[in-house]
């Protein structure tokens, strides 16, 4: 009995850690970005409230109710400018009804963002029942790309951004038709890079890139700039740095962009 | 009792600076400081180890509720928090296991505790990361977060120790 209880003693330590590890590493391993979002979504307000201490609170409240009126006049802007885009392509060209794709936008505002991690995310105060979707698109109020909408609760959605590994979207430079993939470099969370584009493309210092055409974003939608580039392992095509166009660090007000064709262009495009 | 609170004092600044301002802020390309784990080091080398593993418990629970990462910090605190005994035997040798001092570069010395600090973090930092990365794709990334955010924490720690009441009898 002794022997048994001198033996207890001596693994107690390293069976609870064990334990205590495994229940930690099983909670991890279910986690989902849904689970981030309820729980980013309970405590925020504890961290807002503590947050809101160490902050200089007068600016903060100032400066809140300008950003809203201002992205409500984007928002309101954005949409205009939507209608009268479609309406004058659909007079020029001819085109048949249901060709143009409408992109409707709404504005939300930050509620967390991480530019350190390895795959970053950041949390917005609209959800479901605002009519947010997975993989709506997620622009800076200047119309840069940020990331986009991996998956919503009912008050709040959480958004892959751009500084994550597993980000990916199509880019091409600026008036030239060559197109490759955008993905981050893993440092600097204004660093990413533009892969598979031909050497004889000529990239410049500073050329702008855009968005292609996607089920998540809309076409030329500013991503970066270019900052240099080197030949690819495979000696035919050149990747390029580039310094995003949105400080990730610094988003606090987003505009969602809602493609209404995005599903019927998905399931078209999936297979190939 | 004054030691407690402390304790209690350093837990609340710490987590709260390392939400709050430290894991908002990008100061270095891969690594981030992590200032918070001067709870787990900076507590006494005698501490016992069931209530080791309570601290490491405690904090990462904490910054895990704090940050949205359900589990990543528990993981990796809990970690911390079992292998601190043997990271101390590394660094400092086993007699160090009986003091009761707050490990401080005062009272170890410049050297010792910065190899102390150093150990402690890297142990941590490869659980961490690896744990966050999920994957051994991008490894040099992860290798190089491990690097870069060790050796940017130590100077955090450094400075939390300084500040630290000493509770050391003269």
């Amino acid at each position: 009995m002794y022997k048994l209880i001198t033996l207890l003693k001596q693994i107690a330590v390293p069976l609870l850690f064990v334990l205590a590890e495994v229940l930690a590493i099983l909670h991890y391993a279910n986690s989902t970005a849904y689970n981030k979002a309820q729980i980013l979504s309970a405590t925020n307000s504890a961290v807002g409230a503590v947050s809101g201490v160490f902050g200089s609170v007068g600016d903060y409240f100032r400066l809140a109710s300008e950003n809203e009126a201002l992205r409500d006049e984007v928002e309101s802007l954005r949409n205009q400018l939507a209608d009268l885009v479609a309406d004058s392509t659909l007079v020029s060209s001819y085109s048949a009804e249901g060709e143009i794709a409408p992109y409707y936008f709404s504005s939300a505002k930050v509620l967390q963002n991480s530019v350190i991690r390895q795959r970053n995310y950041f949390i917005i105060d609209k959800g479901l029942r605002d009519g947010v979707q997975a993989n709506m698109a997620v622009l800076s109020m200047q119309g840069e790309a940020a990331g986009y909408v991996v998956t919503c609760s009912e008050k709040f959605s959480v958004c892959m951004s751009v500084a994550s590994l597993d980000f990916t979207m199509g880019g091409r430079i600026q008036g030239k038709e060559f197109f490759g993939s955008v993905g981050w470099l893993g440092g600097d969370h204004r660093r990413v890079s533009l892969t598979d584009i031909p050497r004889y493309a000529n990239p410049q210092v500073g050329d702008t890139v855009v968005s292609t055409v996607s089920f998540r974003f809309p076409p030329d939608v500013t991503i970066g700039f270019v900052e240099s580039w080197e030949e690819a392992d495979d000696q035919t095509t050149i990747d390029i740095t580039l310094r995003t166009a949105v400080d990730l660090a610094t988003l606090r007000d987003v505009l969602l962009v809602q493609y209404q064709d995005s599903e019927e262009l998905e399931n078209l495009s999936s297979g190939y | 009792m004054y030691r407690g609170i402390a304790y209690s004092v350093l837990f609340v600044v710490a987590v709260l600076l390392q939400v709050l301002l430290l894991d908002s802020l990008f100061i270095i390309p891969f690594g981030v400081p992590m200032l918070y784990l001067s709870f787990l080091i900076l507590q006494p080398f005698d501490r016992n180890a069931f209530a080791m593993l309570g601290l490491g418990l405690l904090l990462g629970l904490a910054m895990d509720l704090l940050s949205g990462m359900d589990g990543l910090y528990t993981i990796s605190a809990l970690w911390l928090a079992f292998v601190r005994r043997g990271v101390v035997i590394l660094s400092l040798g086993k007699d160090a296991l009986r003091e009761s001092f707050v490990p401080s570069a005062r009272v170890l010395g410049g050297g010792r505790f910065w190899l102390y600090t150093l150990s402690a973090l890297l142990f941590h930092n490869v659980v961490f990361f690896l744990f966050e990365a999920l994957t051994f794709d991008n490894l040099h990334i992860t290798l190089s977060r491990i690097v870069v955010s060790t050796i940017f924490s130590a100077p955090f720690i450094w400075a939390a120790a300084k500040l630290f009441p000493s509770f050391n009898k003269k």
